[in-house]
């Protein structure tokens, strides 16, 4: 029996597979054709109610990976951008010290221009680099030098607030960028000076009284000679004629100094102190006058 | 019905059920998960659609397009069958290769590019119909060639590795003939 039994091996029809995809084909435009026109929305709203809370879920664990990059390229980004804001701001702020820079030399070139058409005289800017850091001289170092014209012996004036531009020195040594200059308010200076009456001038020397505990005084005045306080000082032009310690001294006439405050006897004659129209210790900014046309 | 003809059904409605729940989580995942480069999301189910055309062969991809298709179009909100049609399309294009062997490595490569071809030209056809004219030449540029790019990058990988998978469940030794 067992002889006659033949073993049977299915064989799957070769239309299945073909039939399965018609068929398959057919059901996806068959909800196609039911979909489009609303017969399965109650179906498909239930569906969708049941997977959107998976579907949300999973979408912030999309946006999140994908945000891992952007991240990164928003820091890289910023960083970026930081730089080129930190060079721009540095290039602004030097933008803002050259405009201040421009601004002062400006307001200084303007009143040089004002003091050369109220004066006949030429001048030329210098700012003060540098004090006697000791208390023995009255001197200030002017960032100008024999390269710019400037000479020894020619006055350095300055202005202060509303004061005319007066005297607060001389130049002493010259150097070829940087020069000295010994201020009035020194012992060793001495001015020729003059003040102006109805009688005619009077004369004196100016000579500098810090290192004394003041700062100017008038002296050899005659006694005969009226000054009262109040009146205005300003230089003779003598330096030179009176040999002091600048033979080439190159002051010229009528540069204000300072004002009288006090008048008081002396030997033969009598003294004056004087207040100076610019205290030359807060000078930032001077002129040397390198020419006067009389 | 016997018995075990009864079981027999159950064990193939379960395995259907299990196929259909991985093909809609693959769904979920390709439009929720993925991450973007250059907004080219690569078309996991076209190419797993594909590659099982490729292996098994159209009848039993057909089964893959139809699940997967039906899951993007639930988490994608297009009308249910767009995408089951387009898979289909791309299952059946697979058709005109049949005399490929299975080992050239040129199969999967000419495969996507077919697949994808097959894909977006029945979308771009479904959306035409359904939901506005589509400008065919813009289309192709924008959505249809970034797509069958990436495919085509793709396509070989996944073969390879769906192949193995094959034959490593059917007991298989390897032989390519080329």
């Amino acid at each position: 029996m067992i002889r006659d039994r033949r073993l049977k091996i299915p064989q799957p029809s070769p239309y299945r597979a073909p039939m399965m995809v018609l068929l398959l084909v057919l059901l996806a435009l068959l909800l196609l054709v039911l979909d489009r026109s609303g017969r399965i929305g109650p179906f498909r709203s239930q569906a969708e109610a049941l997977i959107n809370p998976a579907l949300t879920q999973m979408r912030h664990l999309g946006d999140a990976i994908s945000g891992i990059g952007q991240e990164q390229g928003d820091i890289e980004a910023l960083r970026a951008e930081l730089e080129a804001l930190r060079a721009e701001n540095s290039q602004l702020k030097a933008d803002a010290i050259r405009v201040q820079e421009l601004l002062l030399e400006n307001a200084r070139l303007r009143e040089q221009v004002r003091i050369e058409q109220e004066r006949p005289w030429q001048l030329l800017g210098a700012d003060v680099s540098a004090r006697t850091p000791d208390s023995g001289r009255r001197v200030i170092t002017l960032a100008v030098g024999s390269q710019h014209g400037v000479r020894p012996g020619m006055a350095v004036i300055a202005r202060e607030g509303s004061s005319p531009p007066a005297l607060i020195g001389v130049l002493d040594t010259v150097g070829e960028r940087s020069a000295t200059v010994l201020l009035i308010t020194d012992y060793s200076s001495a001015v020729s000076a003059q003040v102006y009456h109805s009688r005619g001038p009077v004369g004196g020397i100016v000579q500098g009284q810090w290192q004394r505990g003041s700062r100017l005084l008038l002296q050899e005045i005659d006694r005969t000679d009226t000054i009262a306080p109040g009146d205005v000082v300003v230089t003779a032009g003598l330096t030179a004629e009176l040999n002091e310690d600048l033979p080439r001294a190159a002051i010229p006439k009528d540069v204000p100094i300072g004002v009288v405050e006090q008048v008081r006897p002396a030997g033969r004659g009598q003294v004056a102190d004087l207040r100076p129209f610019v205290d030359p210790d807060r000078v930032r900014y001077a002129w040397v006058i390198l020419s006067a046309d009389e | 019905m016997g018995f075990s003809q009864r079981r027999r059904v159950e064990e193939l409605l379960a395995r259907e059920l299990l196929l259909a729940l991985t093909l809609f989580a693959v769904a979920l995942a390709q439009t929720t998960l993925l991450p973007r480069p250059l907004d080219g999301a690569p078309n996991l189910l076209l190419l797993l659609t594909i590659c099982q055309a490729l292996i098994a062969g159209p009848g039993n991809a057909s089964r893959w397009a139809f699940y997967g298709g039906l899951g993007l179009d639930l988490c994608a909100a297009s009308l249910l069958g767009t995408h089951a049609l387009a898979l289909l399309a791309a299952a059946i294009s697979t058709l005109l290769l049949s005399w490929l062997s299975r080992g050239n490595w040129l199969l999967p490569l000419i495969g996507g590019v077919n697949g994808a071809l097959a894909y977006h030209a029945t979308l771009g056809l479904i959306t035409s119909l359904t939901v506005a004219p589509v400008e065919p030449r813009q289309y192709l540029l924008v959505a249809a060639l970034p797509d069958i790019l990436v495919t085509l990058v793709l396509a070989l990988p996944t073969y390879m590795l769906m192949r193995w998978w094959a034959g490593r469940r059917r007991g298989e030794v390897p032989v390519d003939v080329y």
